[in-house]
């Protein structure tokens, strides 16, 4: 039992260690500017606003789906808070009027994607390839293939650069989404289901769980994130365009991967995510201020998902030569009796 | 006849338990010969030592007199023994051809198949044998039956000489049993051997030339077909008379609660299918595996759809989706408890709460608090082991889990009905008292339990009214009084000798 | 009794109809169409995505996925560019590096499956960032290192991508790709091991079958397969582009389950792939015929792949409940009697 809760805390404790060695690392490295505060700062503000994303299509994860679309639902729900605002002026109404439809045009996107995968049993994987097409191209008919600039709407701006206590607001913001993430997932019912679900739905509908309402409701929260990262990018920018996002899904699939979240369902945390966004964060900065050449930083980003993969599955393993053990006599006194 | 197979002083023990205490077993060349036993007795354990899955084991293993040394899957096959499996090594989406030749394609030159010849000899095969299927028929367009045909087909292809079938006719009907017997007495008069294992006594008696059976990992007789009868051989296989006395039947209160079932009628299975269960009492449904007994409880948890008849609870009638099923207070504990039970990925705490956050808490928030409070009870009350709420249900052991599984159900507070299959099966005999006294405790609480079971002694030891299903219906409805392990068994293949109860 | 021969010829008959269809709706309405020039060019587009998806149809087939064609494509393109415009190395030698690197991207991929035993999404996903990273070392750089792209003139590799009157031969190696492609599937033993391991992985392996090699072959074929394309590619195109090919990996599973390609394994041939990526191109190309701006392709794009793993799922739940229904008329049948 004692060595079970060492092993669990080992477990737990394996990411924060290997985040505070990197930061010690860099501290070192780099003396002096990589914990300066404005070096901190901006470390955060290239993380938050596709961690927000990731914050959403973790659910999508955890139920045992992916989602593809993620990048293009938000190029289109900025593109529709944009237009939408510069339709009524860039009034404080016509702002929110905006950010409501985008927000809604996004969690829409969300239950097209999941009604279709459970629906009709079409894997997660086409469903939202094709999805990211569609939704991508309905972004550029709307947007005419043009940015549009959205420079005088007060709400806007101050969501994309406006402070509190001196932190951006998009930071602030950021956490908060963690936080009410992690809230969602372990002190509701809904986040009960969630990893019922991800874990085997079989069992989950056999105990009175109602799958497919549990499993579209995780994609119309990705939506819905998916379109906050495209508005808070199109508040941050002052402008919307169709691609802005497009290469968020790979950045938040590593993000999710590397926090040790599995594609298989049923496993990983928001906590893990959240490492996982500052890992890499903290690793592209470190590039940076390292002088690293940028042509590495794919290179780095591909290693580094294997290598995190690769040493989950062996501690996982090495945690497992006990179960598997124990599982192996059931079955052997299962022959037996 | 000549012998073929010769096994002599096979022992076997697990983790120093002796499951085969020298056990002989001869088998003539094309002959068929049956084993049987009950659960446990050691059927399985004796095939896989033959077939290599355990190797290593004491004793001797002969074929047409030379000593063999079985270490593998491959070294039975090259010895001529092969068994036929249910599902396990057909590949639906290829061919029957395909299929009998995978793993031993004729080539040239090792890269590309002879298709013509493989067709050919495919052809010869069937012919040979009377099948009823064509080389390029997809194999997931067969029914069990058929594919059946196929593995047997891929035995005869390796030279079997000896072919194992374990419960071959479990998911047949009649016809397609019949069919089988046909083949299997057609490969017989080819000079092959068969090995049949099974629980039905019928087809034992119209089957083999001689039966071994086995007990408590012994041999204790060895039939010739002459001297095969119902009553002996059950008597053989119990072994003992079991002392009826020791089980005490319940009677239902007047006013118990009552779960009626009547004329239910599925697609694939049931067929008017009729019986009341009450509060206070175990029902027990016995029966072979595919006689219906699951669908039976699956329809109730309203998984599988019926198209005919009612299911009430005290006259009223139930809701057919699961999840209303459960909500209205009736737990099912599936027979596949890994896939089907458990989420073995979360812990104690969190697969006993699954079902029950309806009643846990009002909203949609969750405080961990009353899930472990709820969890904590759950492991003192069936004493879980080890007690620890946050170990995930994969690291359990099977007794453990069903522990779990079934405990899940009995935090519901107005839980009316617990319908079990396989309560025990894979589970070592501690747990398996711990979980009898469960379910009677539950009865006593004026529930309504309902267990499938395929062991007879489990059988008779817990239910108060036994109900024994034969294809699709019901058979026979009995008070379990003076009931013996006899009784079951011929009625499950078919024969009264009690009338039956008309209590009722 | 319906065999296989009839379900997939159906399929294809299916998918074939709607390219017949759509070759007569575009070839009434637009004009320029339906003309020897542009069929060919249509061809020659189908050349190079198609042989992506043929060598993705294996690794399907085979049970798993592989998302790293587009970067194996670019890497092998990228490798031609430098050799032809840096070295003297005869072509055919240029051509075979090319193609032994796509071999070795393969074996890469089929090594981190079946010894890491990580999925299949997640390693390619990763190895799709190496490769790229790749592209981007491989990549021509200017005296202040900035990347920059390279025009190839060396006529000689340049005839690769030639022309016989209208015709590209480039789409000759396409169509040798379905063909043999279609023989080493349907009429060797690898073949019937890869439907084998992509249907049910343990009965494979209990009837004797080396998974794991299989599994290798599969990503090998694949990575030959987009090599062989990233040739095709820098012929016609004479430069590489950075992001070449990136995207072209979704588009190419995406022409395979148009094709009748199951994304769970065991199904599906390369001819199926070959008609799926013919009406994927000519849909694309029927749109821009018309005139019409280029989200409407993106869109129209998307929503054939949902129509279609629709229709897929739609077609398969039928054809197991008649499959059924029948076994069960036969049984009752039978106890009747």
């Amino acid at each position: 039992m004692r060595t079970d809760n060492v092993k669990r805390w080992a477990r737990m404790a394996q990411k924060p260690l290997m985040l505070a060695a990197l930061i010690v690392l860099m501290a070192f490295l780099a003396p002096g500017v990589f914990l300066s505060r404005s070096n901190i700062a901006s470390i955060l503000m290239a993380v938050c606003i596709y961690g927000l994303m990731v914050c959403g299509t973790i659910f999508p994860l955890l139920n045992g789906g992916i989602d593809l679309s993620i990048g293009s639902v938000g190029a289109l729900a900025g593109s529709i808070c944009v237009l939408v605002t510069l339709r009524y002026n860039s009034s404080v109404g016509g702002t929110v009027l905006g950010i409501a439809c985008g927000l809604a045009a996004g969690i829409l996107c969300g239950i097209f994607n999941g009604f279709i995968s459970y629906q009709f049993a079409v894997p997660a994987f086409i469903v939202t390839l094709a999805s990211k097409n569609i939704i991508y191209g309905i972004a550029q008919n709307i947007t005419g293939m043009n940015t549009i600039l959205s420079l005088d709407s007060k709400v806007m701006n101050w969501i994309g650069t406006g402070k509190i206590a001196g932190v951006n607001f998009t930071i602030l913001f950021f956490l908060f989404i963690v936080v009410a993430t992690y809230f969602l997932l372990n002190h509701t019912k809904f986040g009960r289901y969630t990893y019922a679900v991800g874990g085997n739905a079989k069992s989950a509908r056999f105990s009175g769980v109602k799958v497919n309402l549990i499993g579209i409701s995780a994609y119309a929260i990705s939506g819905f994130t998916a379109a906050l990262t495209g508005i808070v990018l199109s508040c941050f920018n002052r402008q919307a365009v169709a691609t802005q996002c497009s290469g968020y899904d790979g950045d938040v699939l590593v993000a999710l991967v590397v926090g040790g979240v599995s594609l298989a369902g049923g496993e990983g945390t928001i906590q893990g995510a959240a490492f996982g966004i500052l890992l890499m964060g903290i690793l592209n900065n470190a590039m940076v201020l390292l002088g690293v050449n940028s042509i590495y930083q794919d290179l780095l980003k591909g290693v580094i998902v294997i290598i995190a993969v690769a040493l989950d599955m062996y501690v996982k393993n090495k945690g497992n030569g006990l179960s598997r053990n124990i599982w192996n006599r059931a079955r052997r006194s299962a022959v037996n009796s | 006849m000549n012998t073929l197979l010769q096994m002599i002083g096979i022992e076997k023990s697990f983790s120093g338990v002796k499951v085969l205490k020298g056990v002989d077993f001869t088998v003539g060349e094309g002959e068929i010969h049956g084993l049987m036993g009950e659960n446990g007795a050691g059927k399985s354990t004796l095939i896989k030592i033959l077939t290599g899955v355990y190797p290593g084991n004491s004793g001797v293993i002969r074929m047409n007199g030379k000593e063999i040394f079985i270490n593998s899957r491959s070294d039975a096959m090259a010895n001529g023994i092969s068994v036929i499996y249910q599902e396990l090594s057909l590949i639906p989406t290829l061919t029957v051809m395909e299929n009998i030749f995978l793993g031993q394609e004729l080539t040239f030159g090792k890269v590309f198949l002879k298709k013509k010849e493989m067709h050919r000899r495919a052809e010869q095969l069937i012919e040979k044998c009377r099948f009823d299927i064509k080389p390029d028929d997809l194999v997931e367009t067969l029914c069990v039956a058929k594919r059946q045909t196929v593995e047997i087909m891929k035995s005869l292809l390796l030279n079997a000489k000896l072919i194992i079938m374990d419960e071959p006719t479990a998911s047949l009907n009649a016809a397609e049993s019949e069919n089988l017997f046909k083949i299997i007495r057609n490969l017989k008069s080819q000079g092959t051997s068969i090995v049949y294992i099974s629980h039905r006594l019928e087809e034992i008696y119209a089957m083999v030339d001689r039966l071994t059976i086995l007990r408590d990992g012994a041999v204790v007789g060895v039939l010739p077909r002459e001297q095969i009868d119902p009553v002996t051989v059950v008597r053989m296989m119990i072994g003992k008379c079991l002392d009826c006395a020791e089980h005490t039947v319940h009677d239902a209160a007047s006013e118990a609660a009552v779960l009626e079932v009547t004329n239910l009628c599925s697609e694939t299975l049931l067929d008017h299918v009729s019986f009341r269960a009450y509060g206070g009492q175990i029902l027990g449904i016995g029966g072979l595996v595919g006689s219906g007994r699951s669908e039976v409880l699956r329809s109730i948890f309203g998984l599988d759809h019926y198209t005919e008849g009612s299911i009430r609870y005290n006259g009223e009638a139930l809701p057919r989706s699961a999840r209303e099923v459960s909500r209205y207070g009736i737990g099912l504990v599936p027979e596949d408890r890994r896939n089907e039970g458990l989420i073995p990925l979360l812990n104690i705490v969190e697969n006993m709460a699954l079902p029950n956050y309806d009643q846990l808490y009002e909203t949609a928030f969750v405080s961990g608090k009353r899930e472990r409070q709820l969890g904590m009870r759950g492991i003192e009350s069936l004493s879980i082991r080890p007690g620890d709420p946050n170990i995930r249900c994969i690291n359990l052991s099977g007794g453990n889990q069903q522990k779990v599984v079934i405990s899940k159900w009995l935090q519901r507070k107005d839980l009316k009905v617990l319908l079990v299959d396989e309560p025990t099966a894979g589970i070592d005999v501690g747990a398996k008292a711990e979980i009898y006294e469960i379910m009677r405790r539950l009865a006593n609480q004026g529930c309504i339990v309902i267990v499938v079971t395929s062991d007879v002694e489990e059988l008779i030891k817990i239910a108060d009214q036994i109900l024994i299903m034969v294809d699709g219906k019901v058979f026979q409805q009995m008070r379990n009084e003076n009931l013996t392990q006899d009784d079951i068994l011929l009625a499950a293949s078919r024969i009264k000798r009690k009338e039956p109860d008309h209590a009722n | 009794m319906k065999s296989k021969i009839d379900q997939s010829v159906i399929r294809k008959l299916v998918s074939l109809s709607m390219v017949v269809i759509m070759v007569a709706v575009f070839s009434a309405t637009a004009q320029s169409f339906l003309t020897s020039r542009n069929i060919f060019s249509v061809l020659r587009e189908v050349s190079v995505i198609g042989l992506l998806s043929i060598g993705v149809t294996f690794v399907i087939i085979g049970g798993g996925i592989d998302i790293s064609t587009g970067a194996i494509m670019a890497v092998s393109a990228m490798i031609c560019s430098r050799l032809v415009n840096m070295t003297l190395m005869p072509i055919w030698l240029i051509v075979c590096i090319a193609v032994g690197a796509g071999i070795l991207c393969g074996l890469i991929n089929g090594l981190l499956v079946t010894k890491l035993k990580m999925s299949e999404l997640i390693t390619t996903f990763a190895t799709m960032f190496i490769y790229r990273g790749i592209v981007y070392m491989l990549a021509f750089r200017d005296e202040d290192g900035r990347l920059i792209t390279k025009a190839i003139t060396d006529k000689g590799f340049l005839t690769i991508a030639g022309k016989w009157g209208n015709f590209y031969p480039m789409t000759l190696v396409w169509i040798a790709a379905v063909v043999i492609g279609y023989l080493l599937l349907k009429k060797t033993k690898l073949g019937t091991y890869i439907y084998a391991i992509g249907t049910d992985r343990k009965a494979a392996l209990f009837s004797g079958i080396k998974v794991d090699r299989i599994k290798i072959a599969t990503f090998i074929i694949s990575g030959i397969c987009a090599a062989t394309a990233g040739v095709l590619l820098v012929a016609w195109q004479a430069s590489v582009a950075l992001s070449s090919g990136s995207g072209m990996e979704f588009q190419a599973i995406a022409a395979a389950v148009v094709g009748g390609i199951a994304l769970a394994g065991g199904r599906g041939d390369t001819i199926g792939t070959a008609i799926g990526s013919i009406f994927m191109v000519m849909l694309i190309n029927g749109i821009y015929k018309y005139g019409l701006p280029t989200e409407i392709q993106t869109i129209t794009y998307g929503v054939v792949i949902v129509i279609m793993s629709v229709f897929d799922s739609i077609y398969f739940r039928a054809l197991n409940k008649r499959n059924q229904v029948t076994k069960r008329a036969v049984g009752r049948k039978g106890e009747a009697s």
